[in-house]
């Protein structure tokens, strides 16, 4: 069942402040965080989290998309191998 | 340096009597497996021309019976990478990438590119150095200035880390006050049935 929208979205208080420090001191910097339950709020598009999945922490870009989906969705607990054939990477 | 040859698909089991077999391929679109010309096992002697027929069914030139697709079941198929098309600016091979070494730009070592990954929200690089601790880097262009694919090696510039430690209500302990309904119990119907040793309470 979806959140109730009267309770508006779920976010641990404290990354509100981290976001806004990170983003004033405009530098280049990972902001590591356990909180994967937290909403992406349009205050995080730009930043970088290391989102931790119980093992390492997984740098999440986040972008406009992102908004209202939950950190834990971009940082998976479960170990996927593949073949890295043809697949590209486009530089950020 | 990059491998000059990539590994891209396998041959499954046959798929009827005329020698068509299964293909698991490993490339972005699977028909992209056939568009590359013709493949070569591991040790690069025999080729392999591939028809694609959809469905992961593919006809392999000279061959014409179930016997001999069954011979190749296992077989891996490789493909050169001068092959692979010319990619777009800022654009990289994941194949290209593994294997580079990294370095900062002061020139300290940091390891070697063993995975690239992207989980949906941007590309980041997996380091492992010398004693085989990993770093995990975001693949950006103020993270990673300089790609040198030919020269086998990246530059990188490691960012700030800021750590924020979880605080009391991220472990599952709610900081909210528990709803105050006059008479109410702050326990679920279930759980008081059961403290009451299964009697039912009075007011029921």
């Amino acid at each position: 069942m979806a959140r109730s929208i009267w309770k508006g979205p779920f976010v641990d208080g404290y990354l509100l402040g981290k976001a806004d420090a990170a983003r004033e001191s405009k530098r280049s910097e990972i902001i590591k965080i356990w909180s994967r339950r937290s909403t992406i709020l349009p205050q995080f598009v730009g930043l970088t989290f290391g989102v931790y999945n119980g093992k390492k922490f997984i740098p999440v870009q986040v972008s406009e998309n992102m908004v209202g989906h939950k950190f834990g969705e971009f940082s998976p607990t479960r170990t996927f191998t593949g073949h890295s054939s043809d697949k590209k990477a486009k530089r950020g | 340096m990059p491998d000059p040859r990539i590994l891209v698909g396998e041959i499954g089991r046959p798929h009827g009597v005329r020698g068509l077999v299964k293909i698991h391929a490993f490339t972005t679109e699977p028909s992209d497996i056939a568009s590359y010309g013709p493949l070569t096992d591991a040790e690069g002697v025999r080729t392999f021309a591939l028809g694609w027929l959809g469905g992961g069914v593919a006809r392999i030139e000279g061959v014409a019976d179930r016997d001999a697709a069954a011979r190749l079941t296992g077989t891996r198929l490789y493909v050169a990478r001068e092959r692979l098309p010319p990619v777009e600016e800022e654009e990289f091979y994941l194949a290209d990438l593994v294997g580079l070494d990294a370095a900062t730009v002061e020139g300290e070592p940091q390891g070697r590119v063993v995975a690239v990954e992207d989980f949906g929200a941007g590309p980041f690089l997996t380091l492992r150095d010398a004693e085989g601790r990993e770093t995990l880097l975001p693949f950006t262009r103020t993270v990673v200035p300089v790609v040198d694919v030919a020269g086998g090696k990246i530059q990188v510039a490691l960012p700030d880390e800021v750590i924020v430690q979880p605080e009391p209500g991220e472990n599952g302990l709610s900081e909210e006050p528990a709803t105050a309904i006059a008479g109410a119990s702050p326990l679920p119907r279930r759980s008081q049935h059961r403290r009451n040793g299964g009697q039912r309470d009075a007011a029921d």
